[in-house]
């Protein structure tokens, strides 16, 4: 009886072991989870800006259902922009990444900064939009680039375009001209980096009184370039990512 | 003949005595003659011919006389009548004649000075009372003493803008010197507007024995009135910027709410009421507004009439501002890329008055640089006194005391002590003892000590809300209203900061203005923001990190944020000295009044410059100019002065211009010229002075006006004083005709012998 006993607990403690060495499952796309387990390191951080500290935060915004990609795509990709960053310029750039939701417009107003991307086309909330405008109207800066579904499409491009004239319907985006700071604050470049997608201009919406730039879009695809696909032109990636940091510093001296 | 000759006829020489109006001593009159003969005898013996004869004694005896004569002539013959007079005791009446005296406070419906001459004549017949004892003389009193006549006083209408009783009083008493004065009677409120004390005055009338009365007119107590003490404007502001005034208060038998409005032209700029402690009749009040219009500016206070209030005139005042529209510049030194670089500088970026100069560090040796930044800049911090002088302030934003050298850091210090510019230092995580600034020349500028102890060892970056000090509250940085309560409530309602420096040790001549609301480890509450007056310059630290917050995490219309910069920068900025700077000692001066325009003048290092030529040009509105050369006033370094005086109302311009080493330098300020009343300062009848007098002079008072009181004590005290005068009366005889004939004629006399003897 005692063996039988025995020999139960030792299956249960087994199979409970077996049971705790299953891999989990992985996060669901689109979630703020999978955004951080695909990152190296970190977590959500409400209550870690530092001073001088610079975060490259992610929007999470709502996208369509159908679209492959969502906001969470490739953080990898902003993780390397974020070493490019601490490594070319002495921005004191923290490494964690950071979740904003645009949802949450006093969560959002933490960070002065947003990175937006995903491959579809995505249509705001009437709150987000709402959110988008005031945020944008303290003051806050919003970089989204295209992640190019099936490597052709500019379906977030368009969308992000035609949003914000949601979001500012008298002060439409409009091309960024080549002979803009934003090319040469940094590194010297004469047109916007283009590793796949459709080529259209990039589109950014200007400050009406003082011409500052306020938020930008680009269609081809930035993001994979600051990941470093092997289908990519390397030079290319370099220079997205050369754009990244010319991105960062505009926003911090404008 | 005789007549014609001598002037006066025979007999005046008969009855009269010769003398002289210069009255020499006899001696010394003889000393004289002996000289002059001595002296012509001698120059005739230097004669190449020298006279033979009875020449020889003639000639010179002829000159002694010509020349005695001409001395007498110029001694001022004259003739002397002594003669004596009865001389009856004199009463003299001096009636206030100024502006006060208008007031009509009486039940009569009368003013004071109606009530006064009634007095004197048709009810109180106090002129025709004291005629019975003596001479009546009539006086006003004002601004000075005069005589006048009956039918004058009948006439006049009070209108002198002084009640310098003390000096009336004074001049009266000269006026009737040797005279034997029984009484002075004055008809006054007893208002004295110099500050000198009429009581001495009357001790003195007293002394020889005469009277001093005081018959008051006017409410001692009661008659409502608000009077505007006194005006505090800034002299000069910067177009768009919030100007405040602070107005000083006070009411008599007033119980309603005062308030106090601001004016320009016709427009109601701001209007506020004057809040008095329990029981007290003085109070300040301040009044902000938004300088808009530019130019010398014309503000007018007033307080609205209580119910009641018969005193108008002191009810407002003019204050002249200087509204400029410049833009100084102010350079922003920050150590990497931030959120908080930015925010600074789109705050200011339309700022109409501060451009804000940045010099952004990339890398080593790498800023990044603005298309309107001078070249210079692209090099790093500026090494000359003369290059760093263009601004106004520095602020050095989260950058370590290694980025300057000593020579850079030894410039900040001249920069804020001797050129009088503003620092400030932010919080971050290379400011303060992080970056290093606890052993430098800074250190010793900074309203906060980094000495061990008074630091906290680590940055904090958690989040905390911003605790506004009630000095904080008052202060312009950060005045988001003009009550120091609202603006309290209003700064508790801004988002909490993030990140700050732990320092614990205001310096103590510092201000803390906010301070972190939880104590640190030894009890103490950290100082976030705190400023100080350092040598001619002013410094201060924000010792908070990320104030951007202020501007994000409130509705986008909110501009707190923007505010507080603009509000620093200005203070900052505000101490800063010109090259040339140029003042008046007054903005508003009344006529005749000495006004003092003083000149600083600093060379190109900044430091005062004592040999400059400094020229003021004053033009009046009619396009008048004089020109008053300002001179170093030695007791101060740089410093120059000169004064000048309006004379008539209206705006008057100044321009300065400075020779420095080879540079002209210029400079404007301007001022407004008045017509002045100190009268209505204060109205009530001044009892006390009256009765005091009265006491000193052996006389009596009667503060209702009434004369039975004084008539009374001249009825029992006055004798029909009345004395014996030796009167010596004068006749000049210097221009008789005589005179001029003999000393002609001895000249003739002279030429002729001199021209016999072959000499001429």
């Amino acid at each position: 009886m005692k063996t039988l006993a025995s020999g139960c607990a030792l299956l249960l403690a087994l199979a409970s072991l077996a049971a705790a060495e299953q891999p989990k499952p992985a996060p669901e796309k689109g979630t703020v989870e999978n955004y951080v387990q695909l990152s190296k390191t970190g977590t959500r951080g409400e209550d870690r800006v530092n001073t001088g500290q610079f975060y490259f935060p992610r929007l999470q915004f709502k996208c369509r259902e159908d679209v492959p990609d969502k906001w969470d795509i490739h953080p990898v990709g902003d993780q390397k922009l974020r070493e490019s960053i601490k490594r070319l310029t002495n921005i004191n750039i923290l490494a964690e990444p950071v979740v904003v939701n645009l949802d949450k417009l006093e969560e959002m107003c933490e960070y002065p900064y947003v990175f937006m991307t995903s491959e579809g086309d995505f249509v705001l909330p009437e709150k987000h939009v709402e959110n988008m405008r005031e945020y944008i109207s303290r003051g806050g800066f919003v970089f989204g680039d295209d992640c190019v579904l099936h490597q052709v499409g500019d379906n977030f491009y368009r969308a992000f375009v035609r949003e914000m004239k949601r979001v500012f319907p008298d002060n439409p985006m409009r091309p960024i001209p080549e002979d803009h700071e934003l090319y040469k604050i940094f590194f010297k470049h004469n047109h916007m980096p283009f590793l796949q997608g459709k080529k259209n201009p990039p589109m950014g919406l200007f400050d009406k009184k003082t011409g500052r730039l306020m938020a930008l879009v680009t269609s081809g695809d930035l993001h994979c370039g600051w990941v470093g696909f092997g289908n990519l032109n390397k030079d290319e990636c370099k220079r997205a990512i050369e754009m990244g940091v010319n991105i960062v510093i505009y926003c911090l001296t404008h | 003949m005789f007549q014609w000759l001598f002037k006066y006829p025979l007999q005046s020489y008969r009855e009269g005595d010769l003398g002289l109006t210069w009255n020499l001593r006899p001696e010394l009159l003889l000393l004289a003659l002996a000289l002059a003969a001595f002296g012509a005898w001698w120059l005739y013996r230097r004669e190449a011919r020298a006279p033979q004869g009875w020449r020889r004694w003639a000639l010179p005896a002829l000159r002694v006389a010509g020349t005695a004569l001409v001395a007498l002539a110029l001694l001022g013959p004259v003739l002397r009548f002594s003669k004596r007079d009865e001389q009856k005791a004199i009463f003299a009446v001096a009636v206030d004649a100024s502006t006060s005296m208008n007031v009509k406070d009486g039940a009569s419906g009368k003013t004071r000075f109606e009530r006064a001459r009634a007095a004197l004549g048709s009810e109180g017949k106090l002129a025709e009372a004291l005629a019975e004892f003596g001479e009546v003389r009539f006086f006003t009193v004002g601004s000075q003493c005069r005589p006048v006549t009956p039918e004058q006083m009948a006439a006049l209408q009070p209108a002198d803008d002084q009640s310098a009783l003390a000096q009336g009083l004074k001049e009266l008493s000269q006026m009737l010197r040797g005279l034997p004065v029984e009484g002075v009677v004055l008809l006054t409120d007893g208002i004295e507007t110099t500050g000198a004390d009429p009581a001495g005055l009357a001790r003195l009338v007293a002394s020889r024995g005469g009277h001093v009365h005081c018959i008051g007119f006017g409410e001692a107590k009661g008659l409502p009135d608000l009077q505007i003490v006194d005006v505090r404007a800034p002299r000069s502001a910067e177009r768009g910027s919030l100007v405040t005034m602070n107005v000083q208060v006070r009411r008599s038998n007033i119980q309603e709410p005062v308030r106090v409005r601001l004016y320009q032209d016709t427009e109601l700029l701001k209007e506020e009421e004057v809040l008095f402690e329990p029981g007290a009749n003085l109070a300040d009040a301040r009044i902000s507004f938004v300088a808009e219009a530019e130019g010398a500016v014309k503000y007018k206070v007033e307080l609205p009439a209580a119910r009641d209030e018969q005193i108008l005139d002191n009810n407002e005042r003019i204050v002249q501002v200087d509204v400029k529209e410049t833009r100084v510049e102010v350079l922003l030194v920050e150590g990497s890329p931030r959120h908080e670089y930015a925010f600074i500088r789109r705050a200011m970026a339309d700022n109409k008055h501060f451009k804000v100069v940045t010099l952004l560090r990339l890398g080593k040796g790498n800023y990044y640089k603005r298309a309107d930044d001078d070249s210079f800049l692209s090099e790093g911090f500026p090494d000359t006194a003369e290059r760093l002088g263009r601004f106004k302030a520095v602020i050095l934003s989260d950058i370590e005391a290694g980025y300057f050298t000593s020579e850079q850091l030894r410039l900040i210090v001249d920069f804020v002590k001797v050129r009088g510019g503003g620092l400030l230092m932010l919080g971050g995580v290379n400011a303060f003892n992080l970056g290093g600034y606890q052993n430098t020349p800074l250190a010793d500028l900074l309203p906060v000590s980094l000495a061990p102890g008074g630091v906290g060892e680590a940055f904090d970056d958690s989040k905390f809300q911003m605790q506004v000090t009630r000095e904080g509250a008052e202060d312009e940085i950060l005045r988001l209203s003009g009550n120091s309560d609202e603006n309290i409530a209003q700064w508790n309602l801004m988002p909490p900061l993030k990140g700050y420096n732990p320092l614990y040790a205001a310096k103590p001549g510092a201000a803390v203005l906010a301070r972190h609301p939880q104590p640190g480890p030894d009890g103490r509450q950290a100082v976030l923001l705190a400023v100080q007056e350092v040598g001619a310059g002013r410094t201060g630290v924000f010792a908070a990190a990320n104030s951007w917050r202020w501007q994000m995490l409130r509705p986008a219309n909110d501009d707190t944020f923007r505010r507080f910069w603009s509000q620093t920068i200005r203070w900052l900025a505000a101490g800063s000295k010109e090259m040339l700077s140029v003042g008046t000692d007054t903005r508003v001066a009344g006529v005749g009044q000495n006004v003092t325009i003083t000149a600083t003048v600093l060379d190109r290092r900044h430091r005062p410059c004592n040999e400059a030529k400094v020229l003021a040009r004053v033009k009046d509105g009619f396009g008048n100019v004089d020109e008053v050369r300002l001179a170093w006033i030695l007791r101060e370094e740089g410093v120059y002065q000169a004064t000048f005086r309006p004379t008539h109302a209206g705006d008057y311009s100044i321009g300065v211009e400075a020779q420095v080493e080879s540079n002209t330098l210029e400079a404007l300020t301007s001022l407004a010229a008045i017509e002045t009343s100190p009268e209505l300062n204060r109205i009530d009848m001044d009892a006390a002075l009256l009765t005091r007098i009265a006491n000193e002079g052996k006389g009596v008072a009667d503060l209702e006006g009434k004369t039975d009181a004084v008539i009374a004590f001249v009825r029992e005290h006055a004798v029909k004083r009345s004395r014996m005068l030796d009167l010596v009366e004068e006749k000049e005889l210097r221009d008789a005709p005589i005179l001029l004939l003999l000393i002609c004629g001895i000249w003739f006399a002279e030429w002729i012998v001199r021209r016999r003897s072959g000499m001429a």
